[in-house]
């Protein structure tokens, strides 16, 4: 039961005359010249890590100042009986005083607060959610699972490498000069107007503006490549949902970005020479600034969120052997969200705009809700009757099913307009999207992390404290985040420093648990190293993958594969399908499956 | 001056802590409109309940049950079906159907003001709100929300069972007025009118929350008539971010019966007060986040020893000791400096202020200087009193 | 064996070397064929464009919803606006995206020469675009120097104040019609004027921007014509430059009527 033509088993090197094709990974010369190599590669494999190294440490640098945020609101500021601050946990910072040209001595503790939440959203939004899968995993897989040797643009892909080094370049040098108090969203006339002095925030919108070019160049890329540059055989429904994912995010990264873009140069325009189409003060409309902003921002969830779900679609099959459920309306329910994605931005303007406008915006929200069931409903269909495996990937599947039902749930409340009245612009908004965004997109990314890391790399990890990991950040995750549910409903408004004392309990549960997360995510920063040091050999297809990055030697050779794979099964089916590198015998089809195979012909 | 402490005790809050049975809403809804939306938000939230105890219990039973057997393969089962996928579409898109409508109604009630609504204007700016009453006036009244004394914020008072409409706006950035109780927010522009209303429920006597006014210890002729009368406090945040102190940005909305407001607002609009003592207030309400009084700097220059000392500006010109003892020029300074802040910007400081056209009037403008006077060593001894 | 070069690693080597660049080129080794790496640059073109299109449609909203909300101000606005330059750069656009048109016509028949004298064309074309932008039009309203005198603008007194030996006049309160904090203008009627200049001046200096990017984009293409990269079958790189220049005047097309015809 191959898969690939007999001739193009490329294995035996004898046929193929490829001696000289070694792993990507493998240093050629010294490592200065394997540092330019890097530096200057064009392929996508290479590129992909580099996406991963420089997304993991953004990573690190927004939990951080995340979890500055969440210290800061472990006790709420007071004033003592001698009128000293109290519970002003950031003004304790001996490394940032007060910003140069700020407010003196207003209240350092809440200016620092300020910055480190904007800090925490800018970078998580522009450098870690947006690109996480699409640019590592994305640009890593595309082109595998196609069977094509690279994308359709090698270096146009190295040059979204970097803009995206570039952007993110900005974006850091705005915070060594003193970060921005702007939140991440920018809003006019606050961003147009903080900071009047200083360059921090041009730089910071900047930034993002560039961020936002290698996202369309990246987009652009993927399109084509899905377009054009399949395996022979492979027809648009005989590709891995993953590939329908990022065909889905990709349409919105390129129709989406540029009128962020607009929106950024424009916003820039006004703080350079003060044009003012957003601001009041010279006849400009703040609104127009929302609307801009969220026809760009609220499509891109999506772009965060629709690759998550191309990974779930992806790890569920695999590690339960099982077809994926209702195929079809899984792929084009990722091209109804990304449709809809685009109707929907108003929500955010609930409390903003007029009747007419919420009303109308309402209703097209909760289409969203649709696909997005009908997604839940198919993964865990998938798992009735399979064998499963709780495999460190499943296991962070099986935590995005349950963070992101949340997630999705709490998203009603929000979509109807009574209860958003109360619920917008608080806790209960800033948890839901965490359980979206981290729930769904880094439960994801840490579930295809773990999926593709023994392709990525060649080697195995240790399951055990990687569970462990994933057991811990789970926990850790509902215990911060859980809470701020509550707060929202009690009546906590979003970027406050501090909070009545009603509050302090959930508060302090909820710095606890971003604690437990911290140690979760350094167990598995200790996995990974441990598993590039010291791991285990991996095997070409360690879960029993059909999809064609499978089919490859593990790392996967330079030109990805020895010959152009012909793809003769689906990239799900298990009843019928030894898995490449399997052996028969570990894989016993029954008989009546396997003259099924020869009826049902892809 | 320090404004951080905004939350804590002194606060005229309840002695009674509210009864923790509730983990969502720690207060009862406080407005005919906010018993909707608590309806709908349990209704959610048992829904959302029912569906992931479902979705979560099947997740962990197929988990369970299909665990992976060594030498077993996972048996054939179809991959599709119509009916079930259908079915699984088109149910849920009908309950969305009742949220919507159910939202909506509940919508329309919070956000379309009734005909016959008293209206009210509600200012808000960087960091603090004012509420202008029918008959002109504004709140006095500010509580002190720390032992240590200086953080007070305003208290406004609105009638029960009376239809009120804030028409609101700002004089900077965009802010977002939610009293949590009420359960509706609305954001504040600077550029246009947005409104705010909401009807507040009766004073209900058995409710922890709602306490009595008690004979103060000033002796207030006001509050002494008042006491024992009943009255409900709620909290005022702004959630739209809008800078340093945005966490600071609050207030107490105070639901008193109708006869109660009635002779509070005609009581301010009758008081008589010293030219000094208006700037005073004024100063409380609009200037204390970024000036003090105590010499220490701010956002802007301390008021402390403006007048009779020399300024030095940005543009290289200064003011002398002279001409800041001069009560004409002084005066002209001030005026300016409120009116058209960005004129002169002190040496040392940002051109951060807005202008307070529209927002501290010529009495209250005269009160302000009077007041900068008293807060001088050079100040008169008459202003001193 | 290391890139996957659409340029250096052409397959088929070893072939004669007297042959042009462009006979020489076959495709790149992960594509299937030339025909499916052409298209395949060509739709990664296409989209791009639409996501130019999509930047300029925030210009676009901008100027439906003020134009809306303040139609005084955007009809006094457009009256400072001469048509003729307007109308003028028009057609140098126009007769431009000819030329661009026929270079890549010129290129499928491996007409070298007439190629790049008509991309040549393009270029100057469009510097002269930009330079009539600035002259005629920025330079002005800005600061009140005329480049050369319009005599419709006698109602004015003319200052006598020159420079360079006559080439520019001075016109009295003429300038100051900057955007935003810049704006001076003493004369104007409406409040909202500096929000029309501030669209007037983002649409069409990101326009321009747009212009020069693309003269950019063609001196690249007219260096490598010089080396014989693009001929018969092999006109990829000419052919989006064409695309995009095409699109930039698209978007003059609009911006042309909005801003200065109608009132």
């Amino acid at each position: 039961m191959t898969t690939l033509d007999s001739k193009t088993h490329g294995l035996d090197h004898a046929h193929g005359g490829h001696h000289d094709e070694g792993s990507y990974l493998t240093p050629r010369g010294g490592w200065i010249s394997t540092v330019i190599q890097w530096a200057t590669t064009i392929d996508h494999k290479k590129i992909g890590v580099m996406y991963l190294t420089a997304i993991l440490f953004m990573f690190f640098l927004g939990g951080v100042a995340a979890l500055a945020v969440r210290f800061e609101l472990f006790t709420p500021v007071r004033l003592d009986a001698n009128g000293n601050v109290t519970g002003q946990w950031l003004a304790h910072l001996p490394l940032v005083g007060n910003v140069e040209g700020e407010t003196q001595n207003v209240n350092p503790g809440n200016n620092l607060y300020n910055r480190a939440f904007t800090l925490h959203g800018a970078i998580m939004v522009f450098m870690v959610l947006v690109p996480s899968i699409p640019a590592s995993l994305g640009t890593f897989l595309l082109p595998l699972m196609l069977g094509a040797k690279d994308v359709a643009f090698p270096r146009l892909n190295l040059l979204s490498w970097y803009i995206y080094l570039f952007g993110s370049i900005f974006a850091v040098l705005s915070v060594l000069m003193g970060g921005v108090d702007t939140g991440w969203t920018f809003y006019t006339p606050y961003s147009t107007t903080t900071d009047a002095d200083s360059w921090r925030v041009v730089l910071m919108i900047l930034g993002a503006f560039i961020l936002g070019f290698s996202s369309i160049l990246t987009g652009l890329n993927f399109v084509v490549t899905i377009h054009k540059l399949r395996a022979p055989g492979q027809g648009w429904f005989d590709m891995p949902l993953f590939v329908w994912a990022i065909y889905s995010t990709s349409i919105i990264q390129v129709l989406a970005t540029p009128v962020i873009g607009i929106t950024l140069l424009l916003l820039t325009f006004e703080r350079v020479f003060h044009v003012g189409i957003f601001d009041p003060a010279l006849g400009g409309d703040p609104v127009l600034y929302q609307h801009f902003f969220w026809f760009y921002s609220h499509p891109v969830v999506y772009v965060m969120i629709l690759p998550a779900f191309g990974v779930i679609s992806e790890v569920i099959p695999v590690h339960a052997h099982k077809k994926i459920f209702g195929y079809r309306a899984v792929a084009f329910a990722s091209l109804g969200v990304a449709a809809v994605s685009f109707i929907v931005w108003g929500h955010h303007m609930f409390v903003s705009e007029g009747e007419l406008a919420a009303t109308v915006f309402s209703a097209l929200t909760f289409l969203v809700a649709i696909p997005t069931a009908v997604k839940v409903f198919n993964w865990i269909a998938t798992l009735y009757k399979g064998s499963i495996a709780l495999t460190t990937p499943m296991l962070y599947a099986l935590i995005f099913l349950f963070l992101f039902t949340i997630g999705g749930l709490t998203g009603l409340p929000l979509g109807t307009l009574s209860t958003d009245m109360h619920l917008h612009d608080g806790y209960f908004v800033v948890a839901h999207f965490h359980y979206v965004m981290m729930g769904g997109t880094i439960m994801a990314l840490m579930a295809g992390l773990h999926h593709w890391w023994p392709k990525m790399f060649g080697k195995m990890y240790n399951s055990f404290w990687a569970n462990i990991g994933a057991i811990l950040v789970f926990i850790g995750f509902n215990v911060t985040f859980f809470t701020q549910f509550i707060l929202g409903v009690k009546g906590m408004p979003r970027r406050y420093a501090t909070y009545v004392d009603e509050l302090t309990i959930y508060h302090q549960i909820s710095t606890f648990g971003s604690v437990l997360l911290l140690i979760g995510f350094l167990v598995h920063l200790f996995v990974f190293v441990h598993s590039l040091v010291a791991g285990r050999q991996a095997t070409q297809n360690p879960w029993g993958g059909l999809s064609l990055e499978w089919e490859t030697e593990t790392p996967p050779i330079e030109h990805n594969f020895h010959h152009e794979p012909v793809v003769k099964h689906g990239p799900y089916d298990y009843e019928t399908t030894v898995p490449p590198g399997w052996d028969p015998k570990d894989y016993p089809i029954p008989h009546a499956a396997r003259s099924h195979a020869v009826v049902v012909k892809h | 001056m320090n404004l951080t402490s905004l939350y804590t005790l002194a606060f005229d809050k309840p002695a009674a802590k509210l009864p923790a049975h509730d983990l969502w809403f720690s207060d009862h809804a406080a407005t005919t409109a906010a018993t909707h939306t608590d309806w709908m938000f349990m209704w959610l939230f048992w829904f959302c309940t029912a569906w992931f105890v479902v979705l979560m219990g099947l997740m962990v039973y197929f988990v369970v049950r299909y665990r992976r057997r060594p030498g077993q393969i996972a048996p054939y089962s179809p991959s599709h079906n119509t009916m079930l996928e259908v079915a699984w579409t088109v149910l849920p898109s009908l309950t969305l159907v009742f949220m919507f409508f159910e939202g909506f109604k509940g919508y329309a009630d919070a956000a379309v003001a009734p005909g016959n609504a008293i209206e009210m204007q509600l200012k808000a700016k960087k960091w603090s709100w004012s509420l202008i009453y029918p008959n002109g006036t504004e709140s006095p009244e500010q509580v002190t929300t720390s032992p240590a004394g200086p953080v007070k914020v305003p208290v406004f008072y609105v009638p029960e069972g009376t239809p009120i409409k804030f028409r609101m706006s700002s004089s900077d950035v965009m802010h977002s007025f939610w009293v949590p109780a009420f359960r509706v927010k609305f954001d504040v522009f600077p550029n246009r009118y947005t409104t705010y209303w909401f009807k507040a429920t009766n004073l209900d006597t058995t409710d922890p929350a709602t306490k009595t006014f008690s004979a103060d210890e000033k002796v207030d002729p006001i509050n002494v008539k008042f006491a024992g009368r009943p009255y409900i406090d709620h909290y005022i945040f702004c959630a739209e971010y809008c800078g340093d102190q945005h966490s600071e940005m609050a207030g107490i909305v105070r639901v008193v019966p109708m006869d109660v407001y009635l002779a509070k607002i005609e009581a301010w609009a009758s008081e008589s007060l010293e030219p000094w003592q208006i700037g005073e207030r004024v100063y409380q309400q609009q200037c204390i986040a970024c000036h003090s009084i105590d010499g220490k700097a701010n956002t802007g220059p301390t008021w402390k020893d403006l007048f009779g000392h020399e300024v030095e500006f940005t543009d290289g010109t200064s003011l002398s000791a002279a001409d800041m003892s001069d009560d004409t020029k002084f005066a002209n300074y001030i005026r300016e400096s409120v009116y058209m802040p960005s004129k002169k910007i002190v040496k040392g400081y940002q051109n951060q202020m807005n202008t307070f056209m529209g927002m501290v009037n010529e009495k209250q403008l005269d009160g302000v200087i009077a007041y900068m006077k008293r807060l001088s060593e050079k100040g008169q001894p008459a202003d001193k009193k | 064996m290391s890139t996957i070069d659409a340029h250096s690693h052409a397959q088929g080597t070893g072939e004669d070397v007297k042959l042009p660049l462009w006979a020489r080129y076959k495709y790149a080794a992960h594509f299937r064929s030339k025909e499916d790496e052409f298209d395949a640059c060509k739709f990664g073109f296409w989209l791009f464009l639409a996501t130019e299109v999509l930047l300029f449609s925030g210009i676009f909203c901008a100027y439906a919803l003020f134009r809306w909300k303040y139609p005084e101000a955007w009809a006094e606005g457009s009256s400072y606006l001469d048509w003729r330059w307007g109308g003028f750069n028009t057609i140098v656009l126009l007769v431009s995206s000819y030329t661009m048109a026929a270079a890549i016509r010129n290129a499928q028949l491996n007409q070298q020469a007439r190629m790049r004298f008509n991309l040549a064309f393009t270029i100057i074309c469009g510097l002269a675009f930009v330079a009539i932008k600035l002259l005629f039009e920025y330079t002005p309203k800005w600061t009140g120097w005329f480049f050369v005198l319009d005599p419709s603008l006698a109602h004015h007194a003319d200052s006598g104040k020159t420079m360079l030996g006559g080439l520019f006049h001075y016109v009295e309160g003429y300038g100051g019609k900057a955007p935003g904090k810049f704006f001076s203008y003493a004369f104007a009627n409406d409040p909202h004027l500096p929000l029309w200049w501030a669209v007037y001046y983002s649409g069409t200096a990101i326009h321009a921007l747009h212009v020069i990017i693309g003269a950019g984009l063609i001196g690249w293409c007219l260096k490598r014509s010089f080396k014989g990269a693009y001929g018969p079958g092999h006109y990829t790189m000419v052919e989006t430059a064409g695309l995009y220049w095409h699109l930039v005047d698209l978007v003059w097309i609009f911006l042309f009527p909005l801003l200065y015809l109608i009132h």
